[in-house]
């Protein structure tokens, strides 16, 4: 079992002045092993605010993050023999479409691809492979969106299965989702094509 | 020892070892006298063993005799007292004895007054009158008064005061109080123990502030004398609890109530305090009141408490008074919060004495009443916090301190400031503070450092609670109140970038304004909050590059968001006060003055706007914000790295904005196509290029009609149902549904991806070749899936066999070409292919691929 934490998008302070409180009392210490973090920050504390969260932390970097916080534009990480793929998206073209996050899916090889940019939660399977996006943690101004829903993820990943959460702010309500993924079918998709 | 004498006497004695220090004199005195004490102590006893009661008297009397010595210390005369005290305890336990066996106390009483040497007469008095009072033989009032007044006799400061303390040592328990054995009409009550402690305290306070004024030996130099002198005084610290037992007992005495209290004892302690014109006296005696006496009654006595602290000596440390009495009300107060009095206001007890201390005594320093002020305020918000008044009078009073000063006192600032802190994080709350008519101009009296830093506090507050400040006139203030963030100041040091300390305290300032600025708004009302966003371009305009290109991003982000609340506003019928187009056009005049300095910043904030103000259907505007970003890039963008990824950032806003008419969009689009053709890498050329294809194949519009289509069918079945959020109501919004013929110009789709097919072939390496290759095979796949005329099965299958030509060209495997991940790249899109053969919407077409040959060559 292991918890890994979804969330990104936050623009503080371009676009906002925090992360909402009802999601910092539940975003505490020793609870979550593994971030990975869609980007646009965008400031250093938001990035010294995750390594409260946990020490193992993956941040990719979007479009308004600054050169000197020194991010990848992607990043693979393996968690648990899972193959995740992180992007923030901007340079999926056009933003947020499935079938271009499918070739940035097959660019990386990975099982899950983790994306941003959009600010809006979605989660879909397409050919045995996972597509996450977060959502913006801090609900920050998008220009795809009027109404931009806070939102982050948390991953459960589990023997048979993936648990996810999606936790939502929705007029200031919050609201837990719960996904099932299983897992996804790694080795095998190897040893088809070597 | 810290005492100078006997330091420099210590450094002495290692070359003349038979000169003793004045510390070691005193040990051999005192162990001299011991020696002596403990001797006769020792026949005493013997005495007492053979119940030889005067012939023990009189050996108690040679015993108390040593206390006549005038060689000792106060310190080591205490240790002499002790040891006489013990023995002088054995000896009242055995005339206690002696009572029960039908001795009449009052004759041994009498019969001590016969001692020849006056200070073991007085012991013997005090050691029997004890045994009288318990005895009941006469009534206790009337000892307690002899006693006391008897002790006159010895008027030695030392001696007197040592006597006197015995006294009030062996009356204990022993004085009539309430629910006490000795408290009836013929003993006395509690008024007369009162009387008699009192009358004792005076006195001992009188010889024990006279120690000072001992004249030190006539041999001795003028210098050596003022250390003796030092010294008495020192000495006689270390004894003050000889005087504080006194007000001890009376706290103890349950008798003594509030109006006992109030109009009998507290007052005469207090007239004492004043007579005695000492120092320490007041001091400590000052101390002691506010320590053992209970809280309650400090809250009812207030006033009289307070009355003596502007008429103490010069050198009383005044604000440690107020300090210990402030502390512990606030201490009680929350462990007590309803035994606060009402018809008392505390705080204004308080400020009226500060404001007596304030204007007579003529000694206090400023920092010393801006110390006071500070506690007055602490106790004032624990108390009163609601009582803004308080608040404002003592910053009021401050301020007048510091406006006084040539703020130059680092202890003054540092005051002030904290006083600035502690209302700041007591109120917790931006919206109050910004009440006070005071705080703002007090922060401006501060220096630049504490200015900047007391500033930054108070924007953190408000990010940290989140407090919306939402009318105009209070954020008026609250950027005046944080002016030093938002502009340079005169009194600032010299501006130094390479200072990396200054920079990250810089920034976070900046960005800290920056949360804030998301704070400062009228929900609901978009006048007044566009009114404040004009209000913060205008002060934020001020700040300078280096803090603009911090403070430009919110400002068009909030501008941006409220476009889209009037946008919202309108599709919901509310009424607004002027249309999205006012807010669009102060973006632009925010974005045009800046771009000059801020080129890539403002850039991409155009390219933000062009995304909303296409949202909210302005076609005109679109376009001008689209033109100034391309402007922006071809004036200031020329790192080829940077050139390819900005050029990225507009083609993929540029496929979003499905609002332009033919001539509007070709313009962009051609514009878009001939910067992507002019990169210089052929990766970045080739990449940029097929980017471009976006552009003329509108998946995303034909989505968006077929929900539109499903959704007007779905509401011509329930003609009641209203879909108000999806429903496009504006009539331009409508035209970007429709889809228009260059959304699917399939010809120029067919352009951009030969060319970047073709950029892509030409002179490069082998390795990023085949990747970009792979990528556009991905890029014609999806338009294959989408439709696209001319991406058909036949081009695809000609783009792998271009792909497996060259292979052979190279005539290497391909795992010696590419990276394992390139590979595995290619090999997952061949198997995306199969996968889309055997299921998915476009079996059939699919089918037509022919991707055998390569398949069969992976390795």
């Amino acid at each position: 079992m292991v918890f890994v934490l979804i969330i990104g998008d936050f623009h503080i302070p371009h676009r906002t002045y925090d992360v909402p409180t009802r999601f910092k009392k539940l975003l505490v210490p020793g609870k979550i092993e593994i971030i990975l973090s869609t980007g646009n920050l965008t400031n250093k504390e938001t990035r010294e605010y995750l390594t409260t969260l946990a020490s193992d932390i993956h941040v990719v970097k979007g479009d308004f993050d600054d050169d000197n916080l020194n991010l990848p534009e992607n990043d693979v990480v393996v968690i648990d023999g899972i193959k995740f793929g992180l992007v923030h998206g901007h340079d999926v073209i056009p933003w947020g479409d499935h079938d271009s996050l499918g070739v940035v899916q097959r660019k990386l090889g990975v099982d899950i691809l983790i994306h941003g940019h959009t600010h809006e939660f979605s989660a879909f399977e397409s050919e045995g492979k996972i597509f996450i996006n977060p959502g913006s943690v801090t609900g920050a101004y998008s220009g795809f969106t009027e109404d931009v829903v806070p939102s982050f993820v948390l991953m459960d990943i589990q023997k048979e299965k993936i648990i996810t959460y999606v936790y939502k702010l929705k007029n200031g309500e919050l609201e837990v989702n719960k996904l099932f993924f299983s897992r996804p079918k790694t080795k095998e998709s190897d040893e088809n094509f070597d | 020892m810290s005492n100078p004498l006997a330091k420099r006497a210590k450094s002495v004695k290692s070359k003349l070892q038979s000169i003793l220090t004045p510390d070691q004199e005193q040990a051999q005195i005192l162990k001299e006298i011991t020696t002596k004490v403990q001797r006769i102590a020792f026949f005493m006893r013997k005495d007492l063993d053979e119940q030889k009661t005067w012939i023990a008297l009189d050996k108690a009397s040679s015993m108390i005799e040593e206390l006549s010595t005038t060689a000792l210390s106060p310190k080591n005369y205490y240790n002499l007292y002790m040891l006489i005290f013990d023995e002088l305890r054995y000896l009242e336990l055995y005339l206690h004895d002696e009572i029960k066996k039908g001795t009449k106390a009052i004759e041994i009483y009498k019969r001590v007054q016969f001692t020849g040497k006056v200070l073991p007469r007085l012991y013997l008095l005090v050691t029997c009158g004890s045994v009288l009072i318990k005895s009941k033989e006469v009534p206790v009032k009337d000892v307690l008064q002899d006693l006391v007044d008897m002790c006159r006799g010895i008027q030695h400061p030392t001696k007197g005061l040592f006597l006197r303390y015995y006294l009030i040592q062996m009356t204990k328990d022993k004085l009539p109080d309430l629910n006490s054995e000795y408290s009836n009409s013929r003993d006395g009550s509690v008024k007369d123990s009162i009387d008699f402690i009192l009358f004792n305290f005076v006195e001992s306070n009188k010889l024990w502030v006279r120690i000072q004024y001992q004249t030190p030996p006539a041999n001795l130099s003028e210098e050596k004398k003022k250390q003796a002198k030092m010294m008495y005084q020192k000495e006689r610290a270390e004894i003050r609890t000889l005087i504080g037992i006194n007000l001890v007992r009376l706290s103890q005495l349950e008798g003594v109530d509030i109006s006992l209290y109030h109009g009998v004892v507290l007052p005469k302690i207090i007239e004492q305090i004043i007579e005695c014109h000492d120092t320490l006296a007041q001091q400590y005696l000052l101390e002691v009141i506010s320590q053992v006496f209970s809280d309650e009654f400090h809250l009812k006595t207030l006033t009289l408490l307070l009355e003596p602290i502007a008429k103490l000596q010069s050198e009383v440390n005044i604000k440690n008074i107020y300090n210990d009495l402030i502390d512990r009300l606030i201490r009680y107060s929350q462990e007590n919060p309803k035994m606060i009095p009402n018809d008392v206001d505390i705080f204004n007890v308080f400020f009226n004495s500060f404001q007596s201390v304030a204007d007579t005594c003529s000694t206090i320093t400023r920092y010393e009443l801006l110390t006071i002020l500070h506690y007055i305020l602490k106790l004032s918000l624990s108390l009163y916090l609601a009582k803004l008044d308080n608040t404002e009078k003592i910053l009021n009073s401050a301020k007048e301190l510091i406006e006084a000063s040539d703020k130059n006192d680092p202890k003054e600032i540092q005051e002030f400031y904290d006083i600035l802190k502690t209302a700041l994080e007591k109120y917790n709350n931006a919206n109050v503070i910004l009440e006070f008519g005071s705080f703002t101009s007090s922060i401006n009296l501060l220096p630049y450092e504490q200015r900047r830093k007391i500033a930054h506090d108070f924007v953190d507050n408000v990010v940290k609670n989140a407090t919306i400040i939402s009318e105009l006139d209070k954020v008026k203030k609250f950027l005046e109140t944080i002016q030093v963030l938002l502009q340079d100041s005169e009194d600032a040091p010299p501006y130094r970038k390479d200072d990396d300390y200054e920079q990250s305290i810089f920034e976070s300032e900046q960005e800290s304004v920056c949360r804030a600025a998301h704070l400062l708004t009228s929900p609901n009302n978009i006048n007044e909050s566009f009114q404040i966003l004009q209000l913060l371009a205008s002060s934020f305009g001020t700040g300078g590059e280096r803090r603009v290109q911090f403070t430009v991003y919110p400002l068009i982000f909030i501008a941006l968001k409220l476009a889209f609340s009037i946008q919202s506003h309108q599709k919901k019928k509310i009424e607004v006060p002027f249309t999205a187009k006012k807010v669009f056009q102060f973006v632009h005049k925010i974005l045009s003055s800046l771009k000059a300095i801020l080129p890539e910043i403002t850039l991409r904030l155009f390219l933000q706007a062009a995304q909303a103000s296409s949202k909210c259907g302005f076609e005109a505007i679109t376009y001008e914000f689209m033109t100034q970003a391309i402007l922006a890039y071809e004036e200031f963008i020329v790192v080829t790295n940077q050139q390819y990824y900005i050029i990225s950032l507009i083609i993929s806003t540029l496929q979003t904005i499905r609002s332009f008419g033919e001539d509007n969009f070709s313009s962009l689009s051609n514009q878009c196509g001939g910067y992507s053709s002019k990169l210089m890498l052929n990766t970045h050329q080739s990449r940029a290029v097929y980017k471009c294809g976006y552009l003329f194949w509108a998946d995303d519009v034909i989505i968006e009609e077929k929900k539109k289509r499903k959704k007007e069918s779905d509401s011509s079945d329930s003609s009641e149902s209203e879909s108000e959020s999806e429903s496009e109501s504006d009539e331009e919004v409508e035209k970007t549904v429709t889809i228009k013929p260059y959304f699917h110009d399939s010809k120029r789709l067919f352009g951009c991806v030969s060319r970047a097919i073709r950029v892509a072939g030409s002179s490069m390496e082998p390795a990023a070749m085949f990747e970009l290759l792979f990528e556009i095979l991905n890029v014609c796949l999806y338009f294959f899936d989408k439709g696209a005329p001319e991406i058909n099965a036949d081009y695809i299958n000609r783009l792998l066999q271009l792909i497996f030509q060259n292979k052979k060209e190279n005539d290497f495997k391909f795992s010696q070409l590419v990276s394992h991940d390139v590979l595995m790249f290619f090999k997952s899109t061949i198997q995306h292919i199969d996968y889309c053969k055997k299921s998915g919407p476009n079996q059939k077409q699919y089918s037509e691929i022919d991707c055998s040959q390569l398949a069969a060559n992976l390795d």
